[in-house]
């Protein structure tokens, strides 16, 4: 309680419920928000001054405002709801998931004054989760270019259908997210996920592994073991990298596929393989069929369904997306509350050719979420690969003599020495701040950069 | 009696399937979420007909999967995920979403083709403000 003359008894309450990291509103007996707090606000993207008077279904987007919704079972009870888990909207179209505990509030004189509610945000520890249990769904691939509003558009069928599928693209452009997307959003999801490394298992072990084994099939097999279509029967089993089985081996699954049957080794019975069958691949394999590598009948009992993902530098656009979501991943892993890049980091990864593709790109935000230490990331913060002129791509003009590129080197190098500091940087040098300030303009060093070192600098 | 279309005027209108998921008479506040789907058969400013389909799975894909199967054209909802709205951007719909108000109100204003994302009308009709509630990019 305030001391006497200090704080009226209000604002002393509304200054601790302002402090408190949980999310706190209350509503009147028409569900209608009186109270909004700034965590509230934080969490669903949403200001008091919009949510107040507004219905909290109309703030909250939840999945309990149809089916379970807190408030009014406090208000038909007058009991205590606790930890209720939730899903929420925010205002920028993500879910998140809360928890959610309510209870009513009642006038001095006993009169039901409606509800209040806290809710705490659960997407960290989500998250989190997701990272070890590896349970993602479509949610988690981000994508918003053509290449990827088409595959949306066909998920609700592929995940509904039994087929075969095949998953094209380049290494690191997240081929295996999309193969546990499919299972998790399939009926098979219970079910186990089971991943095969066609290019890491030998070939004179491929049926064995595949198959499994019984007891007495060869020396040293001294008891049964189950294969891995074995192990995920069920469920979904993913070959990555099929376009590296070799040729003798390529038989072996050609079969699995027609027949969905198996024979263990050693073993004279036959059996059914209940698995749905995902494959990935980073080569062309319709050229590797063209050049006698690649079994046709195999490609085509592969390739029912068949989906692209196209390199990270063919769909450009969804670079700053997946900025945004690896920022948001790191902060929750390495509890730190990055809030973005700067325009120049911007621009130099969406000139930037990423050949390791979106594995790349994360390795890069990790690699700045080592040096930054809060704010925004900058170039300073970046691989020395990609400060070079080579990475930051036509920043600095093409066609320039290797003296002035000498110039350019020399003059970037002394300004990150002197973390920003123009001064500092002029003196080293043993030029003017204004020559040096003509020459970082001529060779196009940006003013960004040294904003960012110096603000990074402080305390 | 059918009459034969006059030559240089167009008498076909085409039939539009709009989906609504609602709540009571409000639009329902969540698209993944919503336990009933009504959808209406309108043609130029009329309704034809309107058919409620209760929705018990929880499964926002059997959402998606209902308006294909009914031939949906356009769908009015409330809030919704961004992958949600680009998936059935993806798929050929129009969506016009993140309003609220009464499911009637919206509808009524649809087909005057004034509804716009966003969209937010008082609970018992009125002027409304379009486009107020949260910024889509269309």
């Amino acid at each position: 309680m305030p001391a006497p003359g200090s704080v009226s008894e209000a604002q002393f309450f509304e200054t601790v419920l302002h402090c408190v990291a949980d999310g706190v509103f209350t509503v009147d007996c028409d569900w209608r928000i009186t109270s909004f707090n700034r965590a509230a606000e934080r969490i669903t993207g949403v200001s008091a001054e919009r949510a107040v008077g507004r219905r909290c279904s109309e703030v909250f987007h939840s999945d309990l405002c149809e089916r379970g919704c807190p408030i009014r079972e406090t208000l038909e009870t007058e009991q205590e709801v606790i930890d209720r888990s939730a899903r929420i909207l925010t205002k920028r179209g993500r879910s998140i998931p809360i928890s959610v505990s309510s209870a009513v509030l009642r006038a001095d004189d006993g009169t039901l004054l409606g509800v209040v509610e806290t809710f705490r945000d659960l997407s960290t520890l989500e998250q989190l989760r997701r990272e070890i249990t590896s349970r993602y769904t479509f949610e988690d691939i981000i994508g918003r270019s053509e290449a990827f509003q088409k595959i949306f558009a066909l998920m609700p069928d592929i995940a509904a259908s039994e087929s075969t599928v095949l998953i094209e693209g380049p290494s690191g452009s997240g081929k295996e997210l999309l193969a546990r997307a499919i299972h998790n959003l399939s009926q098979r999801r219970t079910k186990p996920y089971v991943v095969v490394n066609c290019g890491a298992l030998p070939t004179n072990l491929f049926e064995s592994e595949l198959f499994g084994y019984e007891r007495g099939a060869f020396t040293d097999a001294r008891r049964d073991k189950p294969g891995r279509i074995t192990t995920a029967e069920g469920g979904t089993i993913f070959f990555d990298e099929v376009g590296d089985l070799p040729l003798e081996t390529q038989v072996k699954l050609l079969r699995l596929l027609q027949e969905r049957e198996y024979t263990p080794l050693g073993s004279v019975e036959t059996r059914q393989a209940n698995v749905r069958m995902v494959a990935a691949t980073n080569r062309d394999l319709s050229t590797l069929v063209s050049q006698g590598r690649f079994r046709d009948d195999l490609y085509f009992r592969l390739a029912v369904v068949r989906l692209t993902i196209p390199s990270l530098a063919r769909r450009r656009e969804d670079v700053p997306y997946l900025v945004e979501h690896f920022i948001h991943s790191f902060n929750a892993k390495q509890g730190k509350r990055i809030q973005g890049v700067t325009p120049a980091v911007m621009e130099i990864l969406m000139r930037h050719e990423f050949p390791g593709n979106v594995r790349e790109l994360e390795n890069i935000i990790e690699y700045a979420f080592v040096l930054c230490r809060n704010g925004l990331i900058d170039i300073c913060h970046l691989p020395d690969e990609l400060k070079t002129p080579l990475g930051r791509g036509d920043l600095v003009p093409a066609r320039v003599s290797a003296l002035e590129e000498s110039e350019a080197s020399a003059i970037r190098q002394a300004v990150l020495r002197n973390r920003g500091h123009v001064g500092r940087t002029a003196r080293e040098l043993r030029i003017s701040r204004t020559t040096l300030w003509r020459k970082m303009k001529k060779h196009g060093i940006r003013r960004d950069d040294l904003r960012c070192v110096q603000d990074d600098a402080e305390p | 009696m059918r009459l034969a279309p006059r030559q240089g005027c167009n008498l076909e209108v085409r039939n539009v399937r709009i989906a609504i998921p609602r709540m009571g008479e409000t639009v329902a506040p969540c698209f993944e979420y919503c336990c009933t789907m009504a959808i209406y058969t309108t043609t130029g400013r009329h309704i034809l007909d309107q058919i409620d389909f209760p929705i018990r799975s929880r499964e926002p894909l059997d959402r998606v999967r209902l308006l294909r199967d009914q031939k949906v054209d356009t769908l009015i909802c409330g809030g919704m995920q961004d992958v949600f709205e680009k998936m059935l951007q993806g798929s050929g719909f129009e969506v016009i979403s993140w309003v609220s108000g009464s499911v009637e109100d919206l509808l009524d204003m649809y087909l005057r083709g004034r509804l716009v994302p966003g969209t937010e009308l008082p609970e018992h009709g009125g002027a409304g403000i379009p486009g107020e509630g949260r910024t889509t990019e269309h």
